[in-house]
């Protein structure tokens, strides 16, 4: 008998709870992509070429790449559309050189693709390096801004407007396990990946009632030129710390980003690791469905205590490394 | 059974030990109890917040000050309020410090020599500028510049500061951020991630810096009652001034104070009231510990946090609803 009213009084709390923490907003799951314009910047290599591959070939969308590098542009456009040309457009365009540059581009897009405005906007275009603070110079501090930060703003800005007049939209902005965890050699990666989610947790508040949903992505090293780029001037710290996670095929990355985006996720994340980081981290971030709340507050306090017992090994790693460096000197 | 008991015992005193051991905190910052003669640089201390912290390291510690800001006018207002009797404890030097390395590096060798050769002991790194605006009303130029004088103007100012304070083997970096640098709010796209980008910085900077014996202070004060303030209200949107509303202002005086301490300890957050202590509590993710109340703490309650934000965040998206104007 008691028993009988125990339960009936939790599972009231329960729905009770359940009400007044229920998502903040429903997008609606776009599952046909079939003709729906993307735009990719940085799309020529790397996981922006992958998500061009998947979507022109696997949902038949229209995708344009925007990239600065003429020649890899030209690559993709052989590799991905040798006979289907016209879904695919790639423009030379640097997106963090002007807001008018990006403007034209993009309506140039459009136009391109039948008058299509754009429904998808994939925010990739980012440098990186590994590198210490003391190393990097205050140019490379500003070359980072302007391209992983200003650039995905003037992009954001300039597809905003054709999102609003479809009444719906997706911006999609990649970022980084780094952009969750501060980690020695990457003060200039972090500082731009850390805003991409500051101006995502903003800007969502403004575009939910518009029917516009953001996608903020955190993949971990991922198996692209860009990462074999990186790893030839990685100082030892960063490689070490580095080594505790895996690195993941561009494919993959691609291919929940793309899930992840059809749903209206707020986070895409990758792996144990990723979905512990993505609890650790989520703050004040919005929820879509009610299992990431449940995890989320069940997971929380645990991942801070692994995540402490994770930072201690890395300040040991990098305090062991300097006492090397003294001995030699 | 009485064996049973003691081997219980044992066994639970080994696992607390084990445990204190792997979440010991990460670095052990001194405590710096006289402030005498330290030479405190203080970027946007003309007014504000800066202009209290100024005050205070004048007044009651002795300090050594020097303050860099753009405005001429108002850095001489501020000299002749702080220092009436032209002590030369405090400098005042007119400089953008977003405007290039190479001129916050003349400017901090100005102020080194000025200060008798004493180098920098603590950076406060407080210039910003601040306005609530709509992502689409904010334009591009806008964005660019709030990232130059919010983060590049400060890691400008840190990168000349830390070769002096490695070389000394101690040095206290203090990042003024903003509880809008912990959530993202309606009309704070660009201020925002201008704030978090501040914390991905301090958080990947004190793994570098811990072993260098310099510590950074990460500061989040709310809504502070200063010049600034003021003028951003004028302008602030329905949406977000409903949305502040939920919490209170601070004196100047009082955000200062806080300051000074959490710098003098070396604690990583310094934050105000029990919002904002809770609020950096639900924030912390990968941040450093200095103490074991910390961890403790927010191992147990995150969880809870994160209920009550998600509560609260659906109150602000609703807010933001009603108030959709239609075109």
């Amino acid at each position: 008998m008691w028993l009988i009213i125990c339960a009936v009084i939790i599972i009231l709390i329960l729905l009770v709870l359940f009400y007044l923490l229920r998502p903040m907003y429903r997008p609606t799951c776009l599952l046909n992509l079939r003709d729906i314009h993307v735009v990719i910047t940085g799309g020529s290599s790397g996981i922006g070429k992958e998500l061009a591959r998947q979507l022109l070939n696997e949902h038949q969308a229209r995708v344009t790449i925007l990239a600065r590098n003429q020649k890899r542009l030209d690559e993709c456009q052989q590799e991905l559309a040798p006979d289907n040309h016209e879904r695919l457009l790639c423009l030379s365009v640097d997106i963090s050189g002007s807001y008018s540059n990006v403007q034209k581009a993009i309506e140039q897009a459009c136009q391109y693709h039948g008058n299509r405005p754009v429904s998808i906007l994939i925010n990739n275009a980012a440098v990186f390096f590994a590198k210490t603070f003391d190393e990097t110079t205050a140019d490379e501090f500003e070359q980072m801004v302007r391209i992983n930060y200003l650039g995905a703003v003037f992009c954001t800005k300039a597809c905003l407007s054709s999102m609003h007049q479809l009444g719906s939209g997706r911006i999609v902005l990649i970022s980084s396990q780094a952009g969750q965890i501060g980690i020695y050699g990457y003060t200039s990666y972090c500082s731009t990946k850390f805003a991409l989610k500051g101006l995502a947790e903003s800007l969502q508040m403004e575009l939910a009632r518009d029917n516009i949903y953001v996608t903020v992505v955190y993949p971990p090293d991922t198996d692209t030129p860009g990462l074999a780029e990186e790893n030839k001037t990685k100082p030892i710290e960063t490689q070490l710390i580095n080594e505790t996670s895996g690195v993941a095929s561009a494919e993959e990355v691609a291919r929940k980003i793309i899930k992840s985006t059809q749903r209206g996720s707020f986070s895409c994340w990758y792996g144990i690791n990723g979905f512990l980081l993505d609890c650790l981290t989520s703050g004040a971030q919005p929820i879509t469905n009610t299992l990431e709340l449940i995890s989320q507050c069940l997971t929380v306090g645990l991942a801070r205590l692994i995540i402490v017992g994770l930072l201690n090994t890395f300040y040991t790693i990098t305090r062991k490394r300097n006492s090397n460096k003294n001995k030699t000197n | 059974m009485l064996l049973g008991i003691i081997l219980a015992c044992i066994g639970a005193l080994a696992l607390l030990t084990i445990l204190i051991y792997l979440y010991r905190p990460l670095y052990h910052p001194k405590y710096l109890e006289d402030l005498y003669d330290y030479h405190v640089l203080i970027t946007g201390g003309s007014s504000g917040i800066g202009k209290e912290l100024a005050r205070l390291f004048l007044n009651e510690y002795g300090c050594r000050v020097t303050i860099l800001a753009r405005n001429v006018e108002r850095l001489e207002e501020c000299r002749r309020e702080l220092s009436p009797n032209l002590s030369d404890r405090l400098l005042c030097l007119s400089v953008d410090i977003s405007q290039s390395y190479e001129q916050v590096q003349n400017a901090i060798e100005h102020a080194i020599h000025h200060h008798q050769d004493k180098p920098i002991d603590i950076l406060i790194n407080n210039a910003a500028i601040f306005y609530a605006r709509p992502f689409h009303q904010t334009k591009p130029e806008e964005f660019a510049e709030m990232m130059r004088i919010n983060y590049l103007g400060s890691i400008y100012c840190t990168q000349v500061c830390l070769s002096s304070m490695k070389r000394r083997g101690s040095g206290r970096i203090v990042f003024i951020s903003s509880q809008a640098g912990q959530l993202g709010v309606f009309g704070y796209t660009s201020y925002c991630s201008t704030k978090f980008a501040l914390k991905g910085l301090a958080e990947s900077l004190q793994m570098e810096l811990a072993r260098e014996n310099i510590y950074i202070t990460l500061v989040f004060p709310p809504d502070t009652d200063t010049p600034g303030f003021k003028e951003e209200n004028k302008t602030k949107p329905k949406e977000t001034q409903m949305i502040n509303e939920t919490s209170g202002v601070l004196t100047a005086g009082q955000v200062a104070k806080k300051i000074i301490q959490s710098t003098r300890k070396g604690s990583f957050t310094c934050s105000y009231g029990i919002n904002g202590f809770l609020l950096t509590c639900l924030t912390c993710g990968a941040q450093p510990v200095t103490t074991f109340s910390e961890i403790i703490f927010q191992s147990l309650f995150i969880g809870l946090l994160r209920l009550i934000m998600l509560r609260v965040l659906n109150s602000f998206y609703r807010l933001v609803r009603k108030h959709k104007q239609i075109p």
